[in-house]
């Protein structure tokens, strides 16, 4: 009986936490956020980033002589993602940190069209966003 | 819940398996059901399905290149409105929102208000027979038509209103739906591009249809999740015969190391690599004659 307990206990203490994660990640009002800093470049897709013990990966097509942005923001403020994007052979095209300083927005012509992975990592918090932008060059 | 989405993984391992090929096993997701006998689709074909679906850009990004091209608006290539009577399946309505989108997407570039209310009404009216019409609210989306000089933020907000319906029928299970809105909406932009590179005999627009290699590859990889489905079977039928089209077009690209720098606190990236793409007139007008009879098929 006493281990029936402890197990609906453990059972019960797990929906919480996952409820209070999901609670405190609400990707809408993160996306209106980072949208809100894409300026003359129109919205073309979100992201969610949730944290995990592994990077958060998602796939887009870039294509050539289009300018985009990518603008990041997580629920515990801005700088606390960081993006790493590899072309189609798994090579770096670019990252949003530079010395050590990871910045929130970054902007990227592309040169060559193809299939890039965007991999995410969250330094902070447990919920961000991710949305990119485009303008034609 | 998984956090970690392996979607290029995925990507890259049905694109090595030759996707749509006859062995039943050989593409590694055999205990994955795609549909069933029922037509239902399971939850893990649906998430899937929505990876594939989020790395495939957007009409507008099509259009906004016939824009740059400095072509003339043509009102005359759209769909009518008054076909929407037609479609009287999920699969027609589906494919013809993606279509009305398209149009709505490509009219907000050009700037044209009248149109772009009218089409609007026929995508609400489509995605409330789709019962996904909860995303689109005709009165707010015209008040900031109505607010504002060009339909930029009309745009942002269609766009941003077409990725939460694509969220939700992924919750719900229904990425059939969306992949066939997607698939429709591409062949519209494509239509409108080939029409335009022809008319204006464009080199860089010609260019433009070579590199949708890439994303018919992904669209042809998304109708192979629904093979149980006739209507995604013909219309894979009919874009594998595109694609064999497009086999013409040659893409070479030679890497370069990119650079970075800081400019107003915004990071930015060059990127030094180097594509040429090879593709010849007579490629560009048999792609369109297959991409016309395509569009025909949806909306006729």
């Amino acid at each position: 009986m006493k281990r029936i307990h402890k197990s609906v206990l453990i059972v019960s203490l797990a929906i919480f936490s996952l409820l209070s994660i999901l609670a405190q990640c609400p990707p809408e009002d993160l996306v209106k956020k980072c949208s809100g800093k894409l300026g003359d470049y129109m919205f073309l897709k979100s992201f969610k980033i949730e944290k995990a013990s592994e990077d958060v990966e998602y796939s887009y097509v870039f294509t050539t002589n289009t300018s985009y942005l990518i603008s990041l923001g997580n629920n515990t403020g801005d700088g606390n993602i960081e993006v790493n994007v590899y072309d189609s052979a798994r090579k770096l095209v670019m990252s949003n940190k530079l010395k050590d300083k990871v910045y929130p927005t970054i902007t990227y012509t592309c040169k060559t069209t193809g299939i890039y992975y965007m991999s995410y990592k969250i330094k902070d918090g447990n919920c961000g966003v991710s949305v990119v932008g485009f303008k034609k060059m | 819940m998984r956090l970690v989405l392996y979607s290029g993984s995925i990507l890259m391992l049905l694109l090595s398996s030759g996707c749509g090929s006859s062995g039943e096993d050989k593409d590694g997701f055999s205990n994955i059901a795609k549909v069933d006998s029922t037509g239902k689709i399971s939850a893990a074909t649906s998430e899937l399905a929505g990876q594939v679906i989020k790395s495939i850009p957007p009409p507008v990004e099509l259009s906004a290149i016939i824009k740059n091209s400095g072509a003339e608006y043509f009102s005359d290539m759209l769909n009518e409105t008054g076909n929407i009577d037609r479609y009287n399946t999920n699969y027609l309505k589906a494919a013809n929102l993606g279509v009305y989108g398209a149009d709505l997407g490509y009219i907000n570039i050009y700037n044209h208000k009248e149109d772009a209310l009218s089409f609007l009404n026929i995508v609400i009216k489509l995605s409330e027979e789709l019962k996904v019409g909860q995303f689109f609210e005709f009165e707010t989306i015209k008040r900031i038509a109505d607010n504002s000089n060009n339909l930029d933020s009309m745009l942002n907000i269609t766009q941003s209103n077409f990725e939460k319906m694509n969220n939700y029928l992924q919750e719900q299970n229904r990425s059939n739906i969306s992949t066939y809105m997607l698939t429709g909406g591409w062949i519209e932009a494509m239509y409108l591009t080939t029409f335009v590179a022809i008319e204006k005999n464009d080199k860089a627009l010609y260019e433009k249809i070579g590199e949708q290699k890439i994303v018919l590859d992904q669209i042809i990889i998304l109708l192979d999740f629904y093979k149980n489905d006739q209507n995604a079977l013909g219309l894979a039928k009919d874009l594998e015969a595109l694609r064999g089209v497009f086999k013409e077009v040659k893409i070479e690209t030679v890497y370069g190391e990119p650079t970075m720098v800081e400019e107003n606190g915004m990071l930015v990236v060059k990127d030094n690599s180097k594509t040429t793409i090879s593709i010849t007139r007579e490629t560009v007008d048999k792609i369109r004659e297959s991409v016309s009879n395509i569009r025909k098929k949806i909306t006729d």
